[in-house]
């Protein structure tokens, strides 16, 4: 196996600086980490969450309805109070007294009837 | 390539006396591995990743890692295999957090001489090797600048012995192909 080539190089070398560096680094916490650089994902995301806000931005811009401010019709609430009680009643008595009207009067059941609805 | 006195220290006792400190917290220690192996480190770290910024970044990972190893260092028996082993896990790890592409500027193997036709030769075996992917070309440093047996090529870069011996194999035969030498 010729490794000739391999014999007239040599790796390349550390910069005299990284010595340095490096102990620092591995000096504690307060040294400075390793370079940190932005991979495609972080320049996605950062562009994914400014586009995010422009858009909000000229949303924010964009008039939502024309002329006055719409009037919203509240329902007037009872005050809580024995009124409301006596309302209620009211409400459960009338329904009472609807269910106690009399009814229409029924067909007369005959055998003819009978026979016509069962077959 | 390596001088004597580094692979000496590299293979030899200084290294353990070194991570014997280090485990009892004596943290000039790390100044000495470094001053032992760096250079090492380095072009393994250079040859792995194909990048200069990369290499240092990695070879200051494998320190900040040393310097948190705390007294378990006491137990290793091998430190160069270790700290090989280290470089390459940090390798790993940084380029999976980084797909920067590499440098066209960087250089991974120097000329040993400095006249002008080595130079150019170097030129031509640099770049072949950046042609040859990073798994051979970690291989192939391992074996023919550090002088490891393919078993502790395995060992340090978390393969089987056939699969690092297949990575050495094909990394040299296409480093042949590449530069036109015959076998």
């Amino acid at each position: 196996m010729n490794e000739t080539p391999l014999f007239k190089v040599r790796p390349g070398r550390p910069p005299a600086e990284l010595r340095d560096r490096v102990l620092g680094a591995a000096a504690g916490p307060a040294a400075p980490a390793a370079r940190r650089r932005w991979t495609g994902f972080d320049l996605g995301l950062a562009a994914s969450l400014l586009l995010l806000l422009l858009c909000h931005a000229a949303l924010s811009l964009v008039p939502t309805h024309t002329g006055p401010e719409p009037v919203v019709a509240h329902r007037a609430r009872p005050e809580p109070s024995v009124n409301r009680q006596l309302t209620l009643d009211a409400e459960l008595v009338g329904i009472r007294l609807q269910a106690a009207e009399p009814r229409p009067p029924r067909r007369p059941l005959t055998l003819e009837t009978v026979l016509r609805t069962t077959s | 390539m390596t001088s004597d006195s580094n692979r000496t220290a590299i293979d030899g006792r200084p290294l353990l006396r070194f991570f014997l400190a280090l485990a009892e917290g004596r943290r000039e220690a790390l100044g000495d591995i470094y001053d032992e192996c760096a250079e090492d480190l380095f072009g393994f770290a250079l040859f792995r990743t194909g990048s200069r910024q990369d290499a240092a970044d990695v070879v200051q990972e494998v320190f900040v890692r040393l310097a948190q190893a705390g007294a378990k260092l006491a137990e290793v028996r091998n430190p160069r295999s270790y700290l090989l082993a280290m470089t390459h896990r940090a390798s790993v790890d940084l380029a999976r957090r980084s797909r920067r592409l590499v440098a066209l500027g960087d250089v991974i193997a120097e000329p040993v001489a400095a006249d002008a036709e080595s130079r150019a030769e170097a030129a031509v075996v640099d770049a072949a090797l950046r042609r040859l992917p990073s798994k051979q070309r970690e291989a192939v440093y391992l074996r023919h600048y550090e002088g490891l047996t393919f078993a502790a090529i395995g060992q340090v870069t978390g393969v089987p012995t056939f699969t690092a011996a297949s990575r050495v194999r094909l990394g040299l035969r296409r480093l042949r192909r590449l530069l036109g030498v015959t076998p």
